[in-house]
């Protein structure tokens, strides 16, 4: 009897340390100190402070144990003029700092922005306090491991335009800059530094109007689990939001997403998450629009979108017969819906299932809030 | 006062304090550079006994939104905040040392206020020297007829140029000389060197029936006279313009919307002995860039090391081995993702009209490499 006792007991343990594993258990082969990022680009964060980002230049994910373990302090008050700040705080000149990404980490509430500074194109980390202080991501305990993306097939990636932590393993989309085209890879856990990913998807398609198929870039995505069955939803560069089996993506597949839901005629989606509210789930898109939007202050707006919706299989709903935005109506259709709070955002990231973190651009400036979420 | 003289650190500047008062305890004010990199400096402040500076002094300071020690960009206005970096104390020496290098040509100022202690000390990194200017080396493709839904184009400049500003400084303008209204593809997408840009005409409209198609029109119509103008002012990532601005003129003729085939290609053997080069003629000019990267020669010893060139007009391909060729037999093997302008390749078009075929059936499948044999002789 004692014995059955400890080993509930030890795998209650187990489940315990496995659900909260540290980031250092998601890497091998760890580096210590500054991985000196040479390029900078989009971010997320897995469990534990683990900091994922993107190299976009020189085609890698660099993840990085960030040791910032919570607890969760979300940012006290609104900062003003970030970019001001962040000049100040790296010692550039005003419009001498460019903001690439950010991402909130679940674990603690801080928030990290990928910046570049000018002239001399460094590429950093700036993590923001609760208390709205700004400082480089302090690498002296940090281990890093950095993973590369393999040309696949023929095309060098160019440009790395996201990843995500993925349950089981790590996803990246790497779009080509000679080719209109991009791969999706899959970095298996525990990630190993110096190691390579490997290419999942050798193509991804487009079918407008059910007649022109075209191959179309993804621009950012948000894993997915339904029915046990894993799933990336992506934005392609030219509006729809599709998603994609997991299984379905392999090495030389010509893998084609199902569209699932348009937003309507020019408009771009930028960052992704999803969110829980009394029971339902919503899929969180912004997205910055190719004219200036019919309804609302500024080009960057943002949508909830049911995931009712996403998750829609019957053929009489998908592609081309996808629930779609009418760019000239206010609202609707039912299941899309626009969120006041994210006019003029810029970046956005999930900080809790009744708040983001939003920077939105407010005049000349950018400023760094916590909105609310419908 | 006494202070240890630095060992592995260049003495830059020394600032004796200015006392409000005359109690103690004095101290010295001074930025220390790295030998290595005179931008990477630490700012003491020096004490004559370890006890002028409270105990938890590092700790309190990195806390603070406005320390009571520490550096600023430019004159150091109350207020303003500080440069990010790491507070240590190390005997009788309060230091702080910025996360980044400094930047050329900034005036950064270290502040010190205690109570009866005022001390300020500035520092100016010497500005580079003015770099010569960058240069836009080539703007692929070459040629002056482009097809109506023409992709992209590469800009090769001499060295790196500032970044997240490229649709600020490039333009395309009509006939007319007006702007064509947002006609490109907001990603940005730089070699490794930072050295090559691939701008892309805005597939969302150039793809047919895509809604931006639709809804705004292609950005080039057949027949239309176009400048794609590259600012002057675009600086490199020193800070240096270009200069002047630079443009290139093209006509826009009928579309291409056909697969690439290697039906028409004609490969022009070399003499054997000779390191002639092998050249390789296509009826429509091809990508510039996967020109350079998706074809090879092979001999019976495998891949040929040699040199790739692309003729202007990006109509004839040359390859010089290493090696004299030595007769026998050859393949020129291509990749299937070779495109044209119009991102036509040999596995499909860019645009498939799935009316105009069953759809029951996939594209037939091409080969990923294809190969067209050859002999020297």
């Amino acid at each position: 009897m004692r014995s059955i006792a400890s080993l509930f007991v030890g795998a209650v343990i187990f489940a315990t340390l496995s659900t909260n594993l540290p980031a250092a258990g998601y890497l091998k082969d760890a580096a210590t100190g500054d991985p000196k990022l040479r390029s900078v680009g989009a971010m997320s964060f897995g469990p534990g402070g683990l900091l994922l980002v993107t190299e976009p230049r020189h085609a890698a994910i660099v993840a990085i144990e960030t040791g910032d373990t919570g607890p969760v302090q979300k940012l006290k008050q609104k900062v003003s003029d970030v970019n001001a700040l962040l000049a100040a705080r790296l010692g550039a000149a005003e419009g001498g700092v460019t903001i690439v990404d950010m991402a909130v980490n679940p674990a603690s509430g801080k928030i990290y922005l990928s910046v570049t500074r000018k002239p001399d194109n460094a590429s950093l980390i700036i993590v923001v306090t609760a208390d709205g202080q700004a400082a480089p991501l302090d690498y002296a305990k940090a281990r890093h491991a950095r993973v590369s993306l393999p040309a696949a097939d023929t095309a060098k990636v160019g440009n790395v335009s996201d990843v995500a932590f993925a349950g089981d393993r790590v996803l990246a989309a790497g779009s080509s800059n000679e080719e209109f085209s991009s791969k999706i890879f899959t970095l298996s856990l525990p990630l190993a530094h110096g190691g390579s990913a490997v290419p999942v998807s050798a193509e991804t398609y487009h079918v407008a109007h059910g007649k022109w198929e075209t191959k179309a870039p993804i621009t950012s995505f948000v894993p997915m689990e339904e029915n046990g069955k894993h799933y990336v939803v992506g934005s392609f560069a030219c509006t729809p939001i599709a998603k994609f089996e997991l299984d379905d993506l392999k090495p030389h597949a010509q893998v084609k997403g199902t569209s699932v839901v348009e937003l309507g005629s020019g408009n771009r989606p930028l960052d992704m998450f999803t969110y829980e509210k009394d029971g339902k789930q919503w899929l969180v898109t912004h997205t910055q629009r190719f004219h200036q939007n019919l309804f609302g202050p500024s080009k960057y707006w943002g949508a909830r979108v049911d995931m009712s919706l996403i998750k829609v299989r019957e053929e009489s709903k998908i592609n081309q017969k996808a629930v779609r935005r009418d760019v000239k109506q206010p609202k609707g259709p039912e299941g899309i819906e626009i969120v006041d709070s994210l006019f003029g955002a810029v970046h956005v990231d999930k900080l809790s299932n009744t708040e983001v973190v939003v920077l939105r651009e407010q005049g000349a400036s950018l400023t760094l809030e916590v909105a609310p979420l419908p | 006062m006494k202070l240890r003289a630095p060992t592995r650190l260049l003495w830059l500047a020394i600032t004796l304090a200015k006392h409000v008062t005359a109690a103690e305890p004095a101290a010295l004010l001074r930025f220390e550079a790295d030998r290595s990199n005179p931008l990477t400096v630490t700012v003491i402040a020096a004490a004559a006994e370890r006890s002028a500076w409270p105990r938890d002094s590092a700790e309190e300071l990195t806390r603070a939104p406005q320390p009571w020690f520490g550096m600023w960009l430019g004159e150091g206005k109350t207020n303003s905040p500080p440069l990010a970096g790491s507070y240590s104390l190390v005997g009788a020496q309060l230091r702080f040392r910025p996360s980044l290098p400094l930047l050329p040509g900034q005036t950064y100022t270290a502040r010190l206020e205690r109570p009866g202690l005022s001390l300020r000390v500035e520092y100016r990194p010497a500005p580079h020297e003015p770099a010569a200017a960058p240069k836009l080396l080539a703007i692929y493709p070459t040629s002056d007829r482009l097809p109506a839904n023409h992709l992209k184009f590469y800009l090769v400049f001499s060295e790196p140029m500032e970044t997240g500003v490229f649709l600020q400084h490039c333009r395309l303008l009509d006939a007319r000389g007006r702007e064509v209204d947002a006609p490109f593809r907001e990603t940005e997408l730089w070699s490794p060197d930072g050295r090559r840009l691939t701008l892309w005409i805005h597939p969302g409209r150039q793809k047919t029936g895509v809604n931006l198609n639709v809804e705004f029109g292609p950005v080039l119509q057949a027949g239309g006279h176009y400048r794609l103008v590259i600012d002057g002012r675009w600086k490199s990532a020193h800070g240096t313009p270009l200069g002047n601005d630079l443009t290139k003129a093209f006509h826009a003729i009928e579309p291409l919307h056909d697969q690439l085939t290697t039906r028409r290609w004609q490969v022009h053997p070399p003499v054997a002995g000779s390191r002639d080069a092998l050249r390789v003629t296509f009826p429509l000019p091809l990508d510039w860039a996967t020109l350079h990267r998706l074809l090879r020669v092979t001999g019976k010893t495998g891949n040929l090391a040699g040199v790739i060139t692309v003729t202007p007009g990006e109509q004839e391909w040359q390859f010089v081995p290493d090696k004299a060729w030595i007769a026998g037999p050859y393949e020129l093997r291509i990749v299937n993702a070779i495109e044209d302008h119009a991102g036509n390749s040999l596995a499909r078009p860019f645009e498939v009209n799935l009316e105009q075929r069953n759809t029951s059936r996939p594209l037939p499948p091409v080969d990923l490499e294809l190969t067209l044999p050859f002999a020297v002789r």
